[in-house]
């Protein structure tokens, strides 16, 4: 088999039995992008020099017997994480040839573990979207079929997984981000617990909810990827102290275990192909000796909206700093205002704009209580919710996303019903809990998500129920047919 | 809801955004429609509910308040748009 389509947990082994090199690992990882990432356009940036570079690093570290969970392995890095020395450019114009000045505090762990970073990754400009058709360069396609989306807002991670260009990537998930991409590109994402991984240098878009987390080939790989970068950050406030996910926990069976199917995750607006998918995935579990039960949370169907009013009141506050005047797009102009607002008319994207300008709106005088502390208050209650139901079930299942990916065009011009294809992973940030999409099925040739939940630093039970319906199916081993 | 023309270039002009007569047009459309969708928030009774500035309380916490040497990396400084010598140069604030 071609290395570049080794799971992680295949790749380690491999290095660690020196059946071949992190430089042959990193080297067909490269390749395979010089042959397939000109029809998929996954990566931004390809760091082909600085990755050989630490392939060797990481084979001597090999060598020496000092090697940890992801030494010597290929990955991709969503490109709203900081990477010292390199062009970090969110996908917005305003950064285009911006270079970062630190290293993400996730990025400081992977070179700590001797990691191999194969490039930065397209997404929705600012993470802001669900198909990766709002980057400021391109839009990033489907392995699985060109003309349609990948998901977004993580779409190049998940496209670069799907079609086998790096061995894992990161992701960063604020409404839907790696798993909805995930599903739509047949792999595995994973939203962890927010406060699980540190968002020091990511680059802000929705600071109460954006979390960083792991794309993959398999569950157990996204367990590695999560174990390795989890833990408090003195430099994120918000990252809690929890001991990372013990990955051996995720191999236990689930015999017992009771699993709420929400009714609210099968509604008339869903492609009925996918609805049927996702009973038959529902209908393994009971086979591996879960106990089904059916809940109801009927505030849920609020997320959508309260995600809206909560997501633009702080991305209209935290894209302030894009104003042409420290780094980044700069137009001169006749006075001060004129920088600003002209740089800021140049730099960013239609998405960007609308959002910045509805959160203004939200956050101006008469119209904060009316909608944005209103929509803290039903937050709250939804994130009760979820806690009274966790108190009957030890985790909910349902689908990903509502359809499979769409095709490139369709939605552009509709944000509306671009959102809706977040109507099933919103309701996981907004509750606080973690979510991870698993591949499930395909309708029309196209990969569907399961997506499994679990409570608040739970995040074990969710790798586990992932892991046990993965071994029972072998939807994760199907590929694209891209060559 | 409605928001015209006139309510949109007075937000742009607060978030420091110029937008183009297009935009304008077509962000007056689209924003009265995510409003529209939004307001269903008005029909919960959350009387009595507190509000939480993330979703997960309490958290990890703040790090020890010890001084450190201020960190002005020269990359940072060779990004400044418009410099003199290490200074940032901008226009001035007051006319």
């Amino acid at each position: 088999m071609e290395l570049y389509r080794l799971s992680l947990s295949e790749a380690r082994q491999g290095l660690h039995n020196k059946a071949f090199t992190s430089r042959e690992l990193t080297e067909a990882c490269l390749g395979r992008i010089t042959a397939v990432d000109q029809k998929v356009k996954a990566f931004i940036s390809v760091l082909s020099e600085t990755a050989l570079q630490q392939a060797d690093q990481a084979d001597r570290l090999i060598a020496d017997g000092r090697e940890q969970a992801l030494t010597g392995i290929p990955l991709a890095v969503k490109d709203n994480m900081m990477v010292e020395g390199t062009v970090t450019t969110a996908s917005s114009k305003i950064l285009e040839k911006y270079r970062a000045t630190y290293d993400a505090t996730v990025i400081r762990i992977l070179r700590a573990q001797g990691a191999v970073m194969l490039g930065k990754t397209n997404m929705d400009e600012f993470a802001m979207g669900s198909s990766t058709e709002n980057s400021g360069f391109f839009p990033t396609h489907n392995p699985w079929d060109l003309n349609r989306v990948p998901g977004g807002s993580s779409g190049g991670s998940a496209a670069a997984v799907a079609a086998d260009m790096c061995i894992a990537a990161l992701g960063s998930d604020t409404a839907s981000s790696v798993r909805q991409p995930a599903s739509l590109c047949g792999v595995v994402g994973m939203l962890p617990t927010y406060g699980r991984v540190s968002r020091n240098g990511l680059i802000a878009m929705t600071s109460s909810l954006d979390q960083i987390g792991p794309v993959a080939k398999t569950v157990e790989d996204a367990a590695v990827v999560l174990n390795a970068i989890s833990g408090h950050d003195d430099l994120d406030a918000t990252s809690s102290l929890h001991p990372a996910v013990a990955i051996s926990g995720i191999k236990q069976d689930i015999k017992g275990l009771k699993i709420g199917i929400p009714k609210e995750f099968f509604v008339d607006e869903m492609d009925p192909a996918v609805a049927e998918v996702v009973r038959a995935a529902v209908d393994v579990l009971k086979k591996l000796g879960a106990q089904l039960v059916e809940v109801s949370l009927p505030l849920i169907r609020h997320s959508l909206a309260v995600y809206q009013l909560t997501a633009t009141a702080e991305i209209s506050s935290n894209l302030a700093r894009f104003d042409g005047i420290r780094y980044g797009h700069s137009v001169d102009g006749e006075t001060l205002a004129e920088v600003y607002s002209q740089s800021r008319a140049e730099g960013l994207g239609s998405e960007v704009k609308r959002r910045i300008i509805l959160g203004t709106y939200l956050l101006s005088a008469g119209y904060h209580d009316q909608y944005y502390q209103q929509a803290q208050k039903v937050r709250t209650m939804i994130r009760q919710q979820f806690a009274d139901v966790f108190k009957k079930v030890d985790c909910l299942v349902g689908p990903t996303s509502p359809c499979v990916a769409f095709p490139i065009g369709e939605r552009f011009n509709d944000p509306l019903t671009m959102y809706l294809a977040d109507m099933f992973t919103v309701p996981v940030n907004i509750g606080g809990i973690c979510g991870i999409s698993v591949p499930c099925g395909l309708v029309s040739e196209l990969p569907v998500g399961l997506q499994i939940m679990a409570k608040q630093f739970d995040d074990e039970t969710a790798l586990r129920v992932a892991y046990q319906y993965e071994q029972a199916t072998n939807w994760h081993t199907l590929h694209p047919k891209l060559d | 809801m409605q928001l015209t023309q006139h309510d949109i270039e007075k937000l742009a002009a607060q978030a420091r955004i110029a937008l183009t007569v297009e935009e304008k047009k077509k962000f007056s459309e689209q924003l009265a429609s995510i409003l529209d969708y939004a307001a269903q928030i008005e029909e919960v009774d959350t009387s009595g509910v507190e509000i939480h500035s993330h979703v997960n309380y309490p958290t990890g916490g703040f790090r020890a308040d010890i001084a450190a040497e201020p960190s002005a990396s020269p990359d940072s400084i060779d990004q400044f748009p418009k410099k003199t010598g290490s200074l940032n140069q901008v226009k001035g604030v007051m006319q």
